[in-house]
This record gives C-alpha cells, structure tokens and sequence, in this order.
C-alpha cells in the first residue's frame, strides 16, 4: 500500500477489504467492515502528514528516555 | 480515627506503622467488605483469602516487633488480571487462558511485596485489558453505569471501598478513566517507570501499569514505593503554574463536565495557582490515528499466535479485532510511530512555562450500562506520548457521577505533577465515596 501520495480514506479501505478477503474468508471479512473503517481513516490521516526525512520512529525505549531533562 | 475502610492507603499505612491498626485487622476488614458487596459491583476476578490473611498474621508480628517491610507494610492491595503474581491464576478475562497455569510474580507485584504490600487479589479488566468484553464490573456511584475500564475492578474496587488501592494499566484511558468514574484518584506515570515485567501486553509501545487510590498522597506513597524508574525531583512550586488546554480537551466535552472542571480550576486559581490557558499544537489533531495505527498493529502481532491456536476461545469481538488490526500495512505502523516523534517534540515546548497542563480526565461521567467502559479520548494523548498523568476527583455532573480533573506533566516529572495533585487535591477535597 502506498504512503504518497497520500490515500483516501476510501482507497484505504478498498485495500483493507481487499486484503480481508484474502485473508480471512469472504463473510468474515464483511463483519470487520466497521473496524476496518476506524483503520482506514487513520492511514489516510496519517498518509496525508508531511514527516521530515530526518524523522525516525519513536519505538518504547526511546520514550521512556527521551526528554527527560529538567524543564 | 477513621474507620478502616475509610483509611488512605496513607493513612492505613501510617496506623499501622505506629501499632494503631494491625494488618490483620485490616485484611479481614476488606475482606468482609468485598463479601458482601462483590456480589453486586463483580470488582474482583480472583480474591486470596486464606493467602492475604497468612501474610497478614506474619506482618502484624512483624509489626509489632517494629519490623516493616516497607512504606506499604500491611496494606492490601488489588491487582488488576493482566499482571501474573505468584500464586494466584492471569486469565485477562478471557477463555484462553488456562486458569490452572502458575506464575512468577510480575514487576509490579514483585515491588509492591518487597514494599510490604498484601495482594489481596486480582482486579476484573476488559479481555485482555483491550476492546473486547467487559467484565459487567458496576459503577459504585450508580450500578446502572460503568465502572470504566479496562482497569475495570481497580477502579471499582477502590470506589467501592473493598480495598484502598489497586493497580491497573492504561493503554489509551484504561487506568485514570475507571479512576474518575469512580471518584478516586489514579495516576499514568511516564512510560517505563512502572515495570511491564509479567504483565500481558495490549500495545508494548504503549502500555503503562498505573496506580488508582483514594488520594493524590496515595499516589506519591505508592509510586515512590514500587517506581523502577521513579524520574528527576518534582520542582519545588511557590505558585503552581498550571496550562489548561482548552482546544479539543474543552471543546469535546460535555457542557456540565465544562462547567464542573471551569469552577475546579476558578477554585484553583482563588487558591493562587496561576492558571493560564494554553494552545496545541496543529499536529495534534492527529493524535488519535498516530494512536490507534500503533495500537493495532502490536495488538495484532502479539495475539496472532492466539488466534490461531485458540481463536474459538476468544470473545467475537476480539476475534475480529486481532482479524482486522493484522492488516495494517507495515509502513504505516511505522510512519506512525515517526509522527508519534514529531508530535511529542510538538508538545515538549507546552512545559516551558508550566510544569502541568490541565483538562477535564473524562468528556462525560461514566455512561449508562455495562457494554461500553466509556470515552478514552482525552487520555489516550497522554499514553501515545508517554507523558506522566494524574486524575483527582473534582466534582460531579448533574446525574450524580464523578468528574475528574487531569494534570499532565512531561516525561520524567513524575513527582512533579503527583505534588500537583496534592496541591490541587487539598484546595478542591476529596470525594465522600457512596455507602
């Protein structure tokens, strides 16, 4: 699946589905229809956010360090 | 002096410290308590009766011979069952766990015993501390609402008075959620200053073990006691200087929570607590997709193996949740958790000038019936970002429930916003708990 440009929240689920089908069998995926809703809308959010190339993930560690200086 | 089970976890602590009360004493106190109400709240997935009463009978020798274990000697406490602890069975709500399964303490647990503490059992959650079915643990306050969740019966248990504190997690508002429908207090440290050892993850990225008590001192007494990594000093304040966030925090929420949390903060501010309103930044708007992108994804791969070895055991619901957050493509989960850097070096810049930001915990009070645990949407910010954050009772809505206040600090201020609490705590009171 792409991340730009950035996807609606239509083709994110279009996808999704597709890949439910695939997946799990056909009248499952149909019932996942409503969270599969919920994930489509964040990708397209987040596909639409213009992230610096410098940027790296923020995975656990790293927050349970990271800006701990006084303030 | 108050009645046990009116005691803090402080106070509980201090009486019996000085001889006044004897862990025993205490033990059976809640345990006849939890007898005749647990019928009605369901607060509890596992009660050690006869396991609580031994340690009780060995702490109060060792009491008396003025041998404290610890801050917390002779205080029990309610585990909420995502967390092993020896001796006692982890099923998370769930069919899939094997009720006949032994367990080595987990972190938490471990610290609370080395601190002294009485497990007295385990606290009812959501399955799997997640979205799937809720215990149909009952509001305290009203037992047609919620009593929140996941953390289910740790917030119920300490509303209810079957025990003065308990630990639960928080995800998105798992733990301070249950905490204000309540009316108690519970605090989300900054992520990784509890330990996760032994505790069934929902999300590792995002997964906090947090602390739900009668009082903001509790609070302080308890972290300080169990915090692997208890963070810097809190800042001395002669005037605490408080950020309220109105965008999104004010603006989603209901009129009377508004209100309730608007005549808090003017208590506050008469007080001389300089209060300040305080703008977010663009980036958040975001927050809950950069959120529930990350959630999904490592719900999805820590339960896959689960699905497929005993997906006929798991909720419905569940099921298609684990189903449906498997397909997440990776380079999204990743892009996420790339934004999440980006927006938490967006908000950092929000402590410059106040040390706690300020905002309604819940939008609403706990909602009518047992299906759903209520509105995570003002707390899951928080566990995204892993920023420290504290709920107190601050009034209640029309209907008679809890509202909370919630202060938020940056990571590793900890201390910090738990003495904002208590500083916030002694001007608004604390809730008089239902009967």
């Amino acid at each position: 699946m792409r991340l730009k440009p950035p996807v609606s929240v239509d083709h994110a689920r279009n996808y999704l589905m597709s890949c439910a089908e695939l997946a799990w069998d056909g009248p499952q995926a149909l019932e996942l229809g409503p969270i599969l809703d919920g994930i489509a809308n964040a990708m397209a959010i987040v596909s639409a956010l213009d992230i610096p190339d410098d940027i790296e993930p923020l995975f656990g560690e790293d927050i349970a360090t990271a800006g701990q200086e006084p303030r | 002096m108050t009645g046990i089970l009116d005691m803090t976890a402080t106070e509980l602590a201090g009486n019996i410290a000085s001889g006044l009360v004897d862990p025993v004493e205490a033990v059976s106190s809640y345990l006849e308590r939890i007898e005749a109400r647990e019928p009605l709240w369901r607060a509890w997935a596992h009660i050690d009766r006869d396991g609580a009463l031994a340690e009780a009978r060995v702490m109060t020798e060792e009491a008396r011979s003025g041998a404290l274990r610890g801050p917390l000697h002779g205080v029990p406490v309610g585990i909420k069952d995502v967390f092993h602890a020896q001796g006692m069975p982890t099923l998370a709500n769930s069919k899939t766990m094997d009720p006949n399964a032994t367990y080595a303490d987990s972190g938490v647990v471990a610290a609370l015993r080395s601190a002294g503490a009485i497990i007295l059992g385990k606290c009812e959650t959501v399955e799997f501390a997640g979205m799937g079915v809720p215990p149909g643990s009952r509001n305290p306050w009203n037992p047609a609402h919620t009593g929140g969740g996941s953390s289910s019966g740790s917030g119920v248990a300490v509303g209810a008075r079957m025990v003065p504190a308990t630990i639960g997690t928080q995800t998105g508002g798992s733990n301070l959620r249950p905490a204000s429908y309540n009316g108690v207090a519970g605090f989300k440290p900054s992520y990784g200053a509890l330990s996760r050892d032994g505790l069934l993850p929902v999300s590792w990225s995002l997964d906090h073990p947090g602390l739900i008590a009668r009082s903001a001192e509790d609070l302080d007494l308890i972290f300080g006691a169990i915090a692997q990594n208890p963070g810097l000093e809190a800042k001395q304040q002669d005037a605490w200087r408080i950020g309220v966030l109105r965008d999104f925090f004010f603006e989603t929420s209901e009129t009377d929570t508004v209100a309730v949390v608007d005549a808090a903060l003017a208590r506050l501010c008469a007080a001389g607590m300089q209060v300040d309103t305080v703008a977010l930044p663009e980036l958040f708007s975001a927050h809950h997709a950069i959120h529930h992108l990350i959630m999904s994804t490592e719900m999805a791969a820590y339960h896959a193996p689960r699905l497929a070895s005993a997906g006929e055991r798991m909720s419905g619901r569940h099921k298609l949740l684990v189903q449906a957050f498997a397909l997440v493509p990776a380079g999204y989960y990743l892009q996420a958790l790339r934004a999440r850097r980006m927006l938490r070096d967006a908000m950092l810049p929000l402590f410059d000038a106040h040390p706690v930001l300020a905002m309604p915990t819940t939008p609403a009070p706990a909602p009518e019936g047992l299906e759903s645990t209520g509105n995570a949407s003002l707390l899951s910010p928080w566990s995204l970002l892993g920023f420290p954050a504290a709920t107190i009772p601050c009034g209640l809505a029309e209907n008679g429930l809890p509202l909370g206040l919630q202060l938020v600090g940056a990571p590793g201020t900890d201390r910090t916003v738990i003495q904002a609490a208590i500083a916030a705590e002694r001007v608004l009171g604390r809730l008089e708990l239902p009967a």
